[in-house]
């Protein structure tokens, strides 16, 4: 049954005089409504009970387009599987031969309201800060960001056009965590935006990343508080990181201690967890990745103990840093200072060190 | 009458095949399709290709589908639905705020809309309007060929509590000429990368990808990424057309976008203060050609083929707030989706002042 294990009966007769004690049985499966089965009995006293389904449909309450899905007869009565499962909270209409003869409600959803963290965790950020990440305590739902996050400056006043307003937002596979760009035709020197508006944050200022109540997770349950965190903007970061100048703290053979390497600057989260590798060879060891608070320090912990030898730190190229600069290119390279982008090297960047 | 027939017969046949080169053999671009039913997890973008093939973009599979859609030749009648993102929500069992049309096309064969949304919860739907009412696109026991996009390190690795990180979103899709090619945001590096690869998919056989530049005013240049693009000739050779998350519009010749090179493409004009194009297609009118932009605050924009032919130079000095090529704002403000229905005909897809969002038919002649 794949986990449809809990049903739940739920049925609010319209025409009480016909239906008292029918059931509508709504099957839930991962806190989703995904089909419906309505009682033969219901069926029965209405004229033409075949054994077709043509003349079932089911309906939003208020609605009289009918749900895509399918309909067919099982021993209990009618089985409806809608194309999406229904929505929590909403009430939907029965139909047999063009008559409403029942509905049926969803139960809103009881999960915990979601709770919000956000990265980077620094208390001082580049004012050419491209990226900010929410990480949420379970999936939500999309497209809701637009209305939710803000910037405030230290008046209170929101900052306008701030964030790029993408659609598809961009989240990770559970959505969990969502990516917010700052404008970046805002940060891109000479571009006209950037002219006129100028860049979205200003070297010196107080701030404030605010996400506001109500942002529904993937079963409709909002944020019930109000979540933010303060930075202030410092001067702008237009140089590449420099994977030569990090700092190898290397583990003792024959441990389990972890590897660490401190960044002289706050590298973007998702890249220092994802895009940062150890090996012994061509080997690619398994381990944890962990970062400090503020995204400074890197500790590798490898599922087997170290033994004595060379190893490789293999950094990939993608890596940047909060304003957006990989190890390949500035995020806008300055053509009249010889800061082409043009030059394509290794896609990755290596450091040795060794196990003693 | 007979001839007739046969000739009709004969245009038919040759309008549903490509000839391969100079061999003359007809190419059938389903020979390699698989019937199954394919677990499509989500569709970010769609386009039409050669027979009729609908390909989709799924970002959560990191794959592009190919689906034979066996459309018949349909009347092509004019398209029009009022207040659509509430009859889709109403056919999908739910509130209109749940809901978020993902892309739109039209079959180029049957003339009807093809509708991909998703719920806020992530899950898809692929639709087609039938009349006045939409059915789903049926992807059980079908003829399809796929073929997987992530390619990139460490695909797979996750953060500390083993959650999967990196997600690499399609921005756009588009076939032309034998290849599909696609463009995606990465949810953490800040780039653009497009692929281009060879229809129909061959699992062994390596997909360009490669960085693609622009400059602004000739003096800062990033890769940042693209949003919508459309392929097509100009000046009689073939050009990737694309539109920035960050304004640019921007040319590339496409015999340069090779696997691995770093191609830096032409800016030819900077569309407005805060504004993302969303949809790009090509229009011939009395002769003569133009893309059409839908765009994200700016009214549906006309731009010449002549102008980008003739405006040679990349944009080089400081402008006021859009410049390069001239353009011509058409009366149609909050056009989310444009697309061809015929020669003289295409369907939009407006936001329209009631807040209502409304799919209508409107002549060339009026673009």
């Amino acid at each position: 049954m794949h986990g449809r294990n809990l049903i739940v009966v739920a049925f609010i007769a319209l025409f009480s005089d016909n239906l008292t004690g029918q059931p509508v049985v709504i099957h839930l499966s991962g806190g989703k409504a995904h089909s419906v089965t309505i009682h033969k009995a219901i069926l029965e006293h209405y004229p033409g009970h075949p054994d077709s389904v043509f003349h079932f449909k089911i309906t939003l309450e208020d609605q009289t387009t009918p749900l895509i899905g399918t309909a067919e007869w099982m021993d209990a009565g009618i089985r409806f599987t809608p194309l999406w499962a229904f929505s929590p909270g909403l009430r939907y209409n029965i139909h047999w031969n063009n008559r409403a003869v029942t509905c049926f409600e969803i139960p809103a959803s009881e999960s915990d309201p979601p709770e919000v963290n956000f990265y980077p965790r620094a208390d001082t950020l580049p004012e050419n800060l491209l990226k900010i990440y929410l990480f949420f305590s379970g999936p939500m739902s999309e497209g809701q960001a637009h209305n939710h996050v803000r910037i405030l400056n230290d008046r209170g006043d929101t900052l306008n056009g701030v964030f790029l307003d993408l659609r598809p937002e961009l989240w990770n596979e559970d959505r969990t965590l969502l990516t917010l760009w700052l404008d970046p035709g805002r940060i891109k020197r000479e571009l006209i935006l950037n002219r006129e508006m100028g860049a979205p944050l200003q070297a010196g200022q107080l701030y404030r990343v605010v996400v506001l109540p109500g942002w529904r997770d993937r079963l409709g349950t909002p944020t019930r508080r109000l979540f933010s965190k303060s930075f202030y903007a410092g001067r702008a970061d237009r140089t590449k990181p420099d994977a030569n100048r990090w700092q190898i703290t290397a583990p003792v053979a024959g441990t389990v201690d972890p590897l660490a390497i401190s960044f002289d600057e706050t590298i973007d989260y998702a890249l220092a967890m994802n895009a940062i590798h150890v090996h012994a060879g061509k080997q690619m060891l398994e381990g944890t990745v962990k970062l400090d608070g503020k995204a400074k320090t890197w500790h590798f912990v490898p599922d087997r103990p170290w033994h004595a030898g060379n190893y490789t730190l293999i950094i990939e190229n993608r890596l940047e840093d909060l304003a957006g600069n990989n190890l390949d290119r500035l995020f806008d390279s300055d053509l009249h200072h010889n800061e082409s982008a043009l030059v394509i090297r290794e896609r990755i960047f290596q450091r040795k060190f060794r196990i003693r | 009458m007979m001839m007739k027939k046969i000739l009709i017969l004969v245009l038919g046949v040759t309008g549903c095949y490509a000839f391969a080169g100079n061999t003359g053999d007809p190419v059938d671009f389903t020979e390699n399709f698989v019937t199954g039913t394919p677990v499509i997890k989500s569709v970010s973008a769609l386009a039409f290709g050669p027979q009729g093939i609908l390909f989709i973009g799924d970002s959560r599979s990191a794959a592009i589908y190919a689906i034979e859609t066996a459309d018949k030749s349909g009347a092509g009648d004019k398209i029009e639905m009022k207040s659509v993102d509430r009859q889709l929500a109403a056919a999908l069992g739910t509130t209109v705020d749940n809901i978020a049309i993902q892309d739109l096309v039209v079959h180029p064969v049957s003339k009807k809309v093809y509708v991909a949304v998703h719920h806020t919860d992530g899950t898809p739907a692929l639709l087609i309007l039938d009349g006045d009412r939409f059915v789903p696109v049926n992807l059980s026991n079908i003829r399809y060929s796929s073929i997987a996009i992530s390619n990139v390190v460490s695909e797979e690795a996750k953060d500390g509590r083993g959650r999967p990180l990196r997600v690499w979103t399609i921005s756009d899709l588009g076939y032309y000429e034998g290849k599909v090619m696609v463009t995606g945001l990465s949810n953490q590096e800040f780039s653009s990368t497009f692929r281009s690869i060879p229809f129909p998919f061959r699992q062994d056989e390596e997909m360009a990808s490669l960085e693609i530049y622009h400059a602004s005013h000739g003096q800062y240049e990033t890769n940042s990424p693209i949003r919508t693009f459309t392929a097509t000739e100009l000046d009689g050779k073939p050009y990737l057309v694309a539109s920035y998350t960050c304004t640019p519009l921007v040319i590339f010749p496409i015999d340069q976008l090779k696997s691995g090179q770093h191609v830096k493409g032409r800016t030819v004009a900077e569309l407005g203060n805060r504004n993302t194009p969303l949809d790009i297609v090509t229009m011939k009118k009395e002769g003569k050609s133009y893309l059409l932009l839908a765009n994200s605050s700016r009214a549906l924009m006309r731009i010449s083929y002549d102008e980008i032919v003739s405006f040679k130079e990349s944009l080089s000095s400081p402008v006021e707030n859009t410049a390069g090529v001239e353009f011509t704002a058409l009366p149609y403000v909050n056009v989310l989706q444009v697309d061809k229905l015929d020669d003289e005909r295409f369907v939009l897809l407006q936001r329209k002042a009631d807040g209502n969002l409304d799919l209508m038919t409107v002549d060339s002649a009026r673009l």
